[in-house]
């Protein structure tokens, strides 16, 4: 029996795929320079067959692939080494509200923004929030440690999982963290939130629960340059005040946007334009629009808009989480990076990378996360230009090099996944990388979960594979 | 004696100890990261056990030690904080104590989000510890990155400096609140929160106040702290408010509608001695927090619940010498407490007598084994702090 009759057995003809073309659409994940080809994908509809296909996988010495929505950034969801995709869509129950105690337990297959509009009529949601959530899965936000614009305030999916429930790269199942957070022990589940389905399938989550806020003010700052911008955001922090969000978007961005569907009213002949969002009481959100309309001017905003009405916000807010899909009118390719720097040296590092970017004579845009320093430069081009491509790519670990120097990280949201394995040691030294390798061997010593991600591609040959240094002697269970 | 020669003479101190039921042959007490690691990679090779203190402030927020050699001693791990004023964050060496730390901050518009009753605490201990502030939440929040010497004598690093980060695994996360059992910490990059403009107390009486009505006012937004305290008549509500003016001013005068009055200080929760005391904490459901309240208070000891926290701390007297009944009372009344709030329970603080062969930290259930897992590959020769943690770890 082959494989892929043995999956068929599990979850039924209609779940799984293996034709040619039925796989083409799990070659790559949101990041279209990465691709491979798995031999099969398998759509489980529950943790009993979760478990089934890992075992049947192991028998066959075939790797596998969690994947949810496949709206990642980083290759985290591609079976770069081969090897059968769990799509976990078809499990996407919500599974349990409790609106009093603030939690619900979900499916992984759950569509992030679903969660939030199924339980609005409580006056709760599910704060991560993706610019992708109206499609991704919590299952692949718990993967990722997924954030969004509202991060600056809400922080990201690590601090609104409570407990998981996953299958073990050895298909045993196992429950860790609970319904009140507590553990009993070593932080699991904040081990493995973030940890890009390497260590195992998430079958079951239980997510915090926040209250809507009162009152929500959106603002619309004007500037002439995104340098001013960045000199705002960082007056907005010091002052104490910690809005929503603090998003940042170019003069490039925003042409595109205003040529796109996603259109705002955005002034097209501004340099930038600064989304600050802020929220709570709706006398205390009165007040904080006041002080953030004080301190944009003294930095030389233009002019500071407040949404008039949720119509008008919502269109601010589109403008800002569609400009990744406007960029499709760029060009038919997108290389979106995530490097994160200290606040205060955002205005500085701006400036470094709109000049590499021309440098390289490429269509490099910014819209990112400012609050948190969280940078988004995006690179529009045309993947089968190979002289093009080169030069992308040699843009790009350019700007994680400056980012790296000032005091940054290479991932602030999208994760490392086969896209930034090999920019892992611009931060970390061979020890560094070998503590999380020996988390990785705790949970998933043969290294048949996912892969192919996060470490560098030359760091399992023999004399740092976890089997020759004896970690596949620690008993899992 | 190896130990001199990798730490130098001024950081072996040959003076016999008992700590923790362990009789201990000497302290070490290194300055820096690379004496630190050179004792660890010595002691592995040795196979000497170590008991790991900062303050000392949560030596008996573990289990026994199985066995111990040597005292770890990270106190005189200090450098100056290096604080970011422009960002909110600061990196901040093991032996620095929160104290020293808070007052470094206070020309700044940041204030620590840890916190301790004890002013020995320091910053390795807190967060090995995890030891939550009630005010502030989790010490996992507002760690950003660590800097750790591991048993084998590597010095590692997991995180930044930055305040978002998906940079490899988030091993700030595994290493705070692992007690020194999977490496040492040197130092913490930190987030800190703003400081607010306005901070006031309100408190008014618990009782005739249902459990979702005290709840709903721990919760409003402003409401960073929110307490219930006392017994019986005496019982009453503590919250202390922070933030801008408009919005403490604000859900001050809804509080004031309800009945609730200027007040005085939220006392410190766990505050006090380490002595004939026996401390449990309790996380519950938000919703159980006076069932699981009344339950500890059968116990004759004093009860601070956090509602908003959804943790219950109870504190009752319990002498070094009592005897076996007096013990399994209030083992039995906090396992009883965790299971009328579907929650678990850690004892913070008791006699080594009242630990001795039973497990601080609940039931960490069909976790052991990834979690003896994960030992086993931190600290192979199982030399820090061996036996103190979960299951034995």
């Amino acid at each position: 029996m082959s494989l892929v009759d043995e999956l068929q057995a599990i979850v039924g003809a209609d779940g799984v795929l293996a034709r040619t073309e039925e796989l083409f659409a799990y070659e790559a994940d949101g990041l279209t320079l990465h691709q491979g080809k798995p031999v099969a994908v398998v759509l489980p509809r529950d943790k009993t067959e979760v478990q089934r296909i890992v075992r049947a996988c192991r028998a066959n010495g075939v790797p596998f692939v969690p994947r949810g929505a496949g709206t990642g950034l980083s290759g985290g969801a591609t079976a770069i080494e081969g090897g059968v995709v769990i799509e976990l869509q078809r499990m996407n129950a919500i599974l349990r509200v409790d609106p009093d105690d603030r939690h619900a337990v979900v499916q992984p297959g759950v569509v992030n923004a679903d969660l939030s509009k199924a339980i609005s009529h409580l006056g709760l949601f599910f704060a991560p929030d993706p610019s992708s959530q109206q499609a991704c899965t919590i299952g692949g936000n718990v993967a990722e440690n997924s954030g969004g614009p509202h991060t600056l305030k809400y922080g990201t999916t690590t601090n609104h999982v409570l407990g998981l429930e996953m299958v073990l790269p050895d298909g045993t199942l196992i429950r860790l963290g609970s319904a009140t957070g507590a553990c009993a022990g070593y932080d699991l589940v904040g081990a493995v939130v973030g940890s890009e389905g390497t260590l195992g399938i998430v079958t079951e989550a239980t997510v915090r629960l926040s209250p809507i806020p009162e009152c929500v003010e959106t603002m619309l700052g004007i500037f002439d340059g995104v340098v001013d911008a960045c000199r705002a955001v960082g007056a907005i922090i010091q002052s104490g005040l910690v809005p929503a969000a603090l998003e940042i978007v170019d003069q490039r961005t925003i042409h595109a946007v205003e040529d796109s569907v996603y259109a705002a009213g955005l002034p097209r002949d501004a340099g930038a334009v600064l989304i600050v969002e802020v929220d709570g009481p709706s006398e205390a959100a009165a007040s904080q629009v006041e002080r953030v309309r004080e301190i944009a001017l003294a930095e030389g905003a233009r002019e500071l808009r407040v949404a008039r009405d949720e119509e008008e916000r919502v269109r601010f807010w589109r403008a800002r989480k569609g400009a990744f899909g406007a960029m499709g009118r760029l060009a038919p390719d997108l290389y979106v990076h995530d490097a994160v720097v200290p606040r205060g040296k955002l205005p500085e590092i701006l400036e470094a990378i709109c000049e590499i970017g021309d440098r390289y004579q490429l269509k490099l845009s910014n819209v990112f996360h400012a609050g948190d320093g969280n940078l988004h430069p995006n690179i529009s081009f045309d993947r089968r230009d190979e002289e093009e491509r080169v030069r992308v790519i040699a843009a790009g670990e350019e700007i994680l090099r400056t980012c790296v120097e000032a005091g940054g990280v290479i991932t602030g949201e999208h994760g490392v996944g086969s896209e930034k394995r090999d920019y892992m040691r611009l931060l970390f030294s061979e020890e560094d990388l070998d503590a999380m390798i020996r988390l990785r061997a705790s949970f998933d010593p043969d290294r048949v979960c996912n892969p192919g991600k996060i470490f560098p591609a030359t760091r399992f040959c023999t004399e740092s594979d976890p089997k020759a240094r004896g970690y596949d002697k620690v008993p899992i269970s | 004696m190896e130990l001199r020669a990798a730490l130098g003479d001024s950081a072996v101190h040959q003076e016999p100890l008992e700590l923790e039921g362990a009789k201990l042959e000497a302290r070490l007490s290194p300055e820096t990261g690379e004496a630190l690691a050179a004792a660890l990679r010595s002691c592995s090779e040795q196979k000497l056990g170590l008991l790991i203190r900062g303050g000392a402030s949560k030596l008996s927020f573990a289990n026994a030690p199985c066995h111990a050699a040597l005292l770890l001693d990270t106190r005189r791990l200090l450098a100056p904080p290096e604080i970011d004023a422009e960002d909110g964050v600061a990196l901040v060496a093991a032996g620095v104590t929160l104290a020293s730390l808070r007052e470094a901050l206070t020309a700044t518009g940041w204030e620590l989000p840890l916190e301790s009753a004890d002013a020995a605490s320091t910053l390795g201990g807190t967060v090995a510890a995890a030891a939550e502030s009630p005010r502030f939440g989790p010490v996992r929040d507002f760690v950003l990155g660590l800097h750790v010497a591991l048993a084998s004598g590597e010095r590692v690093k997991f995180g930044g400096r930055v305040v978002k980060n998906v940079t490899g695994y988030d091993l700030n996360k595994l290493f705070t609140g692992s007690c020194g059992t999977l490496g040492v910490i040197e130092s913490a990059w930190l987030r800190l929160k703003p400081r607010p403009a306005v901070v006031q107390v309100l408190e008014a009486d618990a009782l005739g106040r249902g459990p979702g009505e005290v709840l709903a006012a721990c919760r409003r937004s402003s409401v960073r702290l929110g307490a219930v305290e006392g017994v019986g008549s005496a019982q009453r509500v503590r919250l202390e408010l922070a933030g801008d003016e408009t919005a403490v001013a604000s859900d001050s005068r809804e509080l004031a509608s309800q009945g609730f009055v200027a007040g005085q200080a939220v006392s410190q929760p766990e505050a006090g001695g380490e002595t004939g005391v026996f401390r449990v904490r309790v996380t519950v459901r938000p919703t159980a927090w006076r069932e699981v309240a009344d339950v500890l208070l059968l116990g004759g000891g004093e009860v601070v619940s956090l509602p908003a926290r959804g943790l219950v701390l109870g504190s009752f007297p319990l002498a070094d010498d009592a005897d076996e009944r007096a013990i399994s009372s209030v083992w039995r009344l906090s396992r009883l407490a965790a299971e009328r709030g579907e929650g678990s329970y850690v004892v913070a603080a008791a006699p080594a007598s009242a630990r001795a062969g039973r497990e601080v930290y609940g039931d960490p259930g069909e976790t052991i084994p990834l979690q003896r897992a994960i030992k086993a590959q931190y600290d192979p020769a199982g030399i820090l702090n061996p036996g103190r943690f979960v299951g034995g770890a």
